[in-house]
């Protein structure tokens, strides 16, 4: 299977999931805040672990992924960031590129951290897919995203209806 | 990574799952005769996708999972079919032990392949995997499936509520296993 590179910032690491990080991952995904503009409705326990199982796989078979985020102050598992291709039923379809995404525990909002994460993360496709198109998919009403996505160079290509949600289609 | 197995058996090859199994592995969860006793409901093409994905997640972080299955013959795509930990929200948990399961293309029906696969995964299971308790659950009304666990030497030993009442199975360790 294909390595997962770790990644250093100034107050994170970007590193590839353990198997102990799925009790503070499945409490990530079961905040509803944290779900709102991610489906709308929080996981499960088997659901999270579903997802947690695919981030692996999306290394395996594209070799780009999510990373397991963490703070390097406390050493706590805080979150997820990476690229994956979700073979998303949606137009203008996105198929084939790296879709950016990210999710952060609530309770360390507002420190930037998804803008440092996304940042390196960013910083690392750049370098090993040169030549692959960076998408990100985000609901319309989720303006802290939107403002992430912005500071990170991704301009608007497209907004579309997904899954019932107005969605906002950028790209880098 | 961990890395994944291939088996092979008289009539099959069991591998792990590629991104090209995808437009099969579509058609094998969206058939109304594979998911009537897991679900009831046709995945769509991205949920596919995602069981997909997940695949190699479970040997990463479990050592074990599902392999896709290769008729020798033809080198078609017939189905899946190994070991899982699903964490289902369910009494009693069938967590910490090896879960079995598998799924294959109607059009392979009838020739015993499921029992030629799974035999050969028990057998895998049984090396990699010695003493651990081997788990399926099925649903009440899947008689052919009820057939092939009990071939397999899996006993009931519960009824419960997972989405709808399902049967509990476990295989008992062989006494003369050597």
């Amino acid at each position: 299977m294909q390595s997962i590179p770790t990644i250093e910032t100034e107050r994170l690491v970007l590193r590839p999931y353990r198997r102990d990080d799925f009790a503070p991952y499945a409490h990530l995904f079961a905040d509803p805040e944290v779900t709102r503009f991610i489906g709308g409705i929080p996981y499960s326990r088997e659901q999270a672990w579903a997802r947690f199982l695919r981030q692996v796989g999306m290394w395996h078979y594209f070799g780009f992924g999510f990373f397991a985020i963490q703070e390097r102050a406390t050493g706590a598992f805080i979150g997820e960031a990476g690229f994956h291709d979700l073979h998303r039923v949606i137009t203008p379809s996105i198929e084939g590129s790296m879709e950016t995404g990210w999710a952060i525990a609530t309770t360390v909002h507002g420190q930037g951290y998804a803008t440092e994460a996304v940042g390196a993360a960013l910083t690392w496709a750049r370098k090993s897919f040169p030549t692959t198109r960076k998408t990100c998919l985000i609901d319309i009403a989720n303006r802290a995203s939107l403002r992430v996505a912005t500071k990170l160079g991704f301009r608007e290509v497209a907004r579309t209806v997904y899954h019932g949600a107005t969605v906002v289609i950028s790209e880098r | 990574m961990q890395s994944m197995p291939d088996i092979m058996t008289d009539r099959l090859i069991l591998r792990p799952h590629r991104r090209d199994d995808y437009d099969v592995f579509c058609d094998l969860w969206a058939h109304p005769d594979v998911v009537r006793h897991i679900g009831g409901k046709r995945f769509t093409a991205e949920e596919s996708w995602m069981r997909l994905m997940n695949r190699p997640g479970m040997w990463h972080f479990m050592g074990f999972g599902f392999l896709a299955i290769e008729e020798r013959a033809t080198g078609r795509f017939v189905g899946e079919g190994g070991f899982h930990e699903v964490r289902r929200d369910m009494t009693p948990s069938l967590i910490g032990t090896l879960e079995m399961g598998w799924a294959l293309l109607p059009a392979f029906h009838g020739k015993g392949y499921p029992f030629e696969a799974m035999k050969a995964m028990i057998d895998w299971a049984d090396k990699t995997f010695p003493g651990r308790t081997m788990t399926a659950i099925i649903a009440p009304d899947n008689a052919p499936s009820f057939k092939l666990a009990s071939k397999l030497g899996f006993l009931e030993y519960a009824r419960t509520d997972y989405h709808g009442e399902v049967v509990v199975l476990r295989r008992e360790v062989a006494q003369d296993a050597a």
